[in-house]
């Protein structure tokens, strides 16, 4: 039992592995430390693909050792390289879609990811606003020691490293610019820049 | 939902990491390396159609993207 379960357990870990770290760096890149400290719908998300990555490995190692499916292929044959793989391609696995139904204006998939449907939209969307929770609260404190809207403006758009593309800094001085208030400016400048740069631009005063 | 001939509407990664609604805007149309119906870009980024329109007059005040009828594409 505890044989068959330990690939599984490895499979399940990739999995948690691969979903944390393709979610932040591809979202969150620069607000990904405060996401893993404050939000557990992060860790739910990951989660639930550990489990599902979890289902599949015992399933498939119960059905192989039945002889009921032949898996052919590289390293196929140990149960570890299939959990690994199993780990690393079930989250691009469960988007499989066959179709779309279209209701209104909305778009169903129907297919495996008609499975992650399930979950997915409404984690995903606690995961954003727990970002924007945490980067307000984290921001919020730093902007109560610049109470100058024009010095934070100019301090920002200052410290645009010249080396990004120049179409990207003129962007983001028009965002900077835009912006009603310290706490909004030094939100954009924290995504765009991350907390190295907030930190060296705003140190904290306190 | 329109349809869109020969673009993906996978999530894209592009407000990862973006600082605003005019960066996250550059961003996208730099991803896509080609211009982009201003339906689309809307549709993506999850907001209105005028709002586009706001940071498009923006970005071109800037010289930083320009308007093609119905689609917008970054100045080289």
């Amino acid at each position: 039992m505890l044989r068959s379960l330990a690939p599984a357990v490895v499979a399940s870990l990739v999995a948690i592995a691969v979903t944390l770290s393709e979610l932040l760096t591809t979202l969150y890149p620069r607000t990904a430390f405060l996401l893993l400290r404050r939000s557990r719908a992060l860790y739910a998300y990951a989660a639930a693909y550990g489990l599902i990555a979890l289902v599949v490995t015992l399933l498939v190692d119960q059905l192989t050792a039945s002889g009921t499916i032949q898996l052919e292929g590289f390293g196929l044959s140990s149960p570890w390289i299939r959990a690994l793989a199993i780990g690393l391609t079930v989250k691009a696995f469960l988007h499989l879609r066959l179709f779309n139904v279209s209701v209104g204006s909305q778009s169903v998939p129907v297919g495996l990811e008609t499975l992650v449907q399930l979950f997915e939209p409404a984690l995903l969307r606690t995961v954003l606003l727990d970002e924007f929770t945490a980067v307000r609260a984290f921001v919020t404190i730093r902007a109560r020691e610049y109470p100058s809207l024009d010095v934070v403006k100019t301090r920002a758009k200052s410290e645009i490293p010249p080396t990004l593309p120049s179409q990207e800094r003129a962007a983001f001085a028009s965002d900077i610019d835009r912006a009603t208030g310290g706490v909004e400016v030094m939100e954009h400048f924290l995504r765009f820049l991350g907390r190295k740069n907030l930190d060296r631009v705003f140190p904290a005063k306190s | 939902m329109p349809v869109y001939a020969n673009l993906t509407t996978n999530l894209p990664t592009v407000t990862g990491g973006a600082g605003g609604p005019s960066t996250i805007l550059v961003k996208l149309l730099q991803e896509y390396d080609r211009q982009l119906p201003l339906d689309f870009v809307a549709m993506i980024l999850g907001r209105t159609r005028s709002e586009i329109d706001q940071d498009v007059d923006g970005l071109e005040r800037l010289g930083v993207a320009k308007r093609l009828g119905h689609e917008v594409t970054l100045v080289r």
